[in-house]
C-alpha cells in the first residue's frame, strides 16, 4: 500500500506539472493612419475623400478576445478590452498563458447584442461606462468607439467630427474578426487599427454626415461597411 | 478556592489601567446601501465605513476647530441647502479671504475618482488637505496645528479613541473620518431617480428635454452621462478664448489641458447656482444659452464642443446647437428632474 501511495504522489508530480510547453504572449495594440503610426491633434492626415483630419480622441472596445491554438484549445483572453489612448495602461495585455502556439485570433468590434446591454458594465475599472455608454433613448448599450477630432471643410474652414458608432435603436453594428497567424516563433502580437479605413470603401465625408452621427443609420452603416479591414495583425 | 482568588487578582491586574479611555472600542460597520441603477461605491479598504467614523466626519465638517482661527468649518462654503455648494461665486475664507473657483457640491462623492475643479487629488482623503492648508480658505500652516487643536478637546479624543481606536489623533485619521462622512452624501431620490424607478410619470415637457439630453440634440450626456450625471473626466466647455484659469494644466504641466476643468455632477443643479469653475452663470438659463451658442473657440476646446464653428442643420454662419425656445425650456424641465429635495433636508446629514 505504502508503495502505491507514493507511486502515485511521483506519477502526479511528474505528469501533471506540463507547464514548461506553456506559452507566454503578449498583445499591444497600435494605431495607424494608413503607414503612419498615429500622433494625436496632428492636423495632418487625409482620408479617401481629400480631407485633412486630426484625432484628439480614441477609445474603443474589443470583445470576446480569443486565441485559436496550435492544439485546438482556444484561449479566452478577456470578455472585452477597453482601449483608450488617453489611458496608456490600456495598450497591452500582458502574460497571456498559451498551451501552443496562437494560429488565430478572433475579437468583435464592439460588443455583438447579447453582450450590449444597459448597465451591464457599470461597475467595470477604468471609467468604462461613463465613458462608452451608449444612450437608451437610441437602443442603450455601449459605444464601440469614440473617435473625435478636427477638419478642414470644403471652404478649409476648422470643423469638428465626432465618430461614434454603436448599437443604434438596436441594430448590431459589431463586426467579427478572425485573423490567421502564419508566423510559428512569437512572444509579441500588434493588434493595429489602421483609422483611415473607417473611412475609405465606401468612402466616407466628414462634411457630408456632418459632426455628430449617433443617430445617423446611413452614417452608422457607412462606418459598419468598411470595417472588414480596420485591424490587422503583426508579429515581432 | 485558591484558583478563584488567583483569577480575580489578575483580573484586576490586567484591567484597571487608569490611562485607558473608558469607552471600548468597538466600532459598528455602516454600510452603503447602493441606489437603484448607481454602481457599488468603492470603499478603501484602510478605511472602512463605521458609525463612529461618520460621526466623528460629520463632526469635523460642521466645526470651526479645523480653521486657522476657529472661524470657518467645511460647511460655511458647502452649505446643505445648496447642495453642500455655495450660493456666493466664491467663498470667504478666513480673514474674509476670498476664493478662486466655486465651491463644488458635495453629492455622490464616493463615485468619483478625482476630486477638486483642477482634479488635483484621486482620493476623498486626500482631497480635504488642499481646503485645510489653501492660505484662502482655512489657512493652516501643518497638520501640528490641527492635531493640536484637537487634542485639546477631550470630547475629539474620545471620539477618535471610538472610531479609530487610537489614543493620539493623527492626521489620517482626520482625513478618513471627513471622508467616510462625505461618502455618505448619497442623492438618490431626485423626480428623474422615482421616474428611472418606474415611481413617476414625466410630463411631455420632462420626457422631450431627456431626449434633447440623451441625444446628440442637446448632446449633454457625452459629459454629464451616466448615473451621477457627470463623466469623471475634464474638459474646456468653450467658455473662454484666452484662460484666466488654466484647470489642469496646474496639475499635469500639458499644454493640451490647460482651460479643461472636472465635469461637474448635473444631480441638484437648481440648488448649486452659480455654475462653471468660476460660477459666472447664475441660472440654469444661462448655461443652456452657453451650450446652445456653441462656445467659444480656443486651442483645447473638447471635440464634443463640436458646433462651435458649425451647427447640426448646415445653415451658414450659424454656430451652436440651434434649439428653439420650447427646446431649452424643456431641456431646463429634464434638468430640474434632478432636484432630491429629501437630500437637502436630510436630518441625519446636519450636525
Amino acid at each position: 500500500m505504502k508503495y502505491f501511495f507514493l507511486f502515485f504522489f511521483f506519477s502526479a508530480f511528474f505528469f501533471s506539472c506540463d507547464s514548461d510547453d506553456d506559452i507566454n504572449i503578449d498583445i499591444q495594440f497600435r494605431h495607424f493612419i494608413d503607414e503612419d503610426i498615429l500622433v494625436l491633434n496632428t492636423l495632418a492626415y487625409t482620408n479617401q475623400s481629400g480631407e485633412t483630419y486630426s484625432v484628439q480622441r480614441l477609445m474603443y472596445v474589443l470583445s470576446d478576445l480569443r486565441c485559436h491554438c496550435e492544439n485546438g484549445q482556444i484561449v479566452n483572453i478577456d470578455n472585452y478590452k477597453f482601449v483608450n489612448l488617453d489611458d496608456l495602461n490600456s495598450l497591452d495585455i500582458n502574460n497571456i498563458t498559451l498551451p501552443s502556439i496562437c494560429t488565430s485570433i478572433s475579437f468583435t468590434f464592439g460588443f455583438s447584442n447579447s453582450q450590449n446591454v444597459s448597465n451591464l458594465y457599470i461597475n467595470e475599472p477604468n471609467n468604462f461606462h461613463n465613458l462608452m455608454f451608449w444612450p437608451d433613448v437610441i437602443g442603450g448599450g455601449y459605444h464601440y468607439i469614440k473617435l473625435e477630432g478636427k477638419y478642414y471643410n470644403s471652404n478649409q474652414e476648422e470643423q469638428f467630427y465626432n465618430t461614434h458608432t454603436g448599437s443604434l435603436n438596436g441594430v448590431d453594428y459589431s463586426w467579427d474578426y478572425t485573423i490567421d497567424i502564419t508566423e510559428t516563433d512569437y512572444n509579441l502580437l500588434y493588434i493595429d487599427m489602421d483609422i483611415n479605413n473607417f473611412y475609405n470603401n465606401p468612402v466616407y465625408n466628414f462634411e457630408e454626415f456632418g459632426s455628430g452621427i449617433m443617430q445617423n443609420e446611413n452614417a452608422q452603416q457607412f462606418i459598419f461597411n468598411n470595417l472588414s479591414d480596420v485591424f490587422s495583425i503583426e508579429i515581432n | 478556592m485558591n484558583s478563584y482568588r488567583v483569577i480575580v487578582i489578575v483580573f484586576f491586574l490586567f484591567s484597571c489601567n487608569p490611562n485607558d479611555p473608558q469607552v471600548n472600542y468597538n466600532p459598528t460597520p455602516y454600510e452603503i446601501i447602493t441606489p437603484y441603477a448607481f454602481p457599488d461605491m468603492i470603499i478603501p479598504l484602510d478605511n472602512p465605513m463605521t458609525y463612529e467614523g461618520v460621526f466623528l466626519g460629520k463632526k469635523l465638517f460642521y466645526d470651526n476647530i479645523l480653521s486657522s482661527d476657529n472661524s470657518i468649518s467645511c460647511s460655511s462654503c458647502h452649505i446643505q441647502n445648496s447642495s453642500f455648494s455655495d450660493p456666493n461665486q466664491y467663498s470667504l475664507g478666513v480673514n474674509s479671504q476670498i476664493g478662486i473657483r466655486h465651491s463644488s457640491a458635495l453629492i455622490n462623492l464616493g463615485y468619483n475618482d478625482f476630486f477638486h475643479w483642477d482634479g488635483s487629488t484621486s482620493s476623498l482623503e486626500e482631497q480635504i488637505s488642499r481646503p485645510l492648508f489653501t492660505h484662502f480658505e482655512m489657512n493652516n500652516v501643518d497638520w501640528c496645528e490641527i492635531i493640536n487643536r484637537l487634542s485639546y478637546d477631550q470630547e475629539y479624543v474620545d471620539l477618535f479613541y471610538e472610531a479609530f481606536g487610537v489614543n493620539e489623533i493623527d492626521s489620517n485619521q482626520v482625513k478618513k473620518a471627513i471622508a467616510q462622512f462625505e461618502r455618505t452624501l448619497i442623492s438618490s431620490d431626485s423626480r428623474y431617480d422615482k421616474w428611472l424607478r418606474g415611481e413617476v410619470l414625466f410630463t411631455d415637457e420632462e420626457l422631450d428635454g431627456l431626449n434633447i439630453f440623451f441625444t446628440e440634440r442637446g448632446d449633454c450626456f457625452h459629459c454629464h452621462g451616466g448615473i451621477n450625471f457627470m463623466d469623471n473626466t475634464f474638459h474646456n466647455n468653450g467658455l473662454d478664448e484666452v484662460f484666466s484659469d488654466l484647470g489642469l494644466y496646474e496639475v499635469t504641466s500639458d499644454p493640451l489641458d490647460q482651460g479643461l476643468f472636472k465635469t461637474p455632477t448635473l444631480r441638484n443643479i437648481e440648488y448649486t447656482a452659480p455654475y462653471m469653475h468660476d460660477g459666472r452663470f447664475s441660472s440654469i438659463d444661462e448655461v443652456i444659452d452657453h451650450y446652445n451658442s456653441g462656445g467659444v473657440y480656443s486651442s483645447t476646446i473638447d471635440p464634443l464642443m463640436k458646433y462651435v464653428n458649425s451647427n447640426p442643420f448646415g445653415i451658414p454662419g450659424l454656430t451652436g446647437l440651434v434649439l428653439t425656445e420650447q427646446e431649452k425650456n424643456n431641456l431646463k424641465a429634464f434638468l430640474l428632474t434632478l432636484s432630491d429635495e429629501v437630500f437637502i433636508q436630510n436630518n441625519y446629514f446636519q450636525p
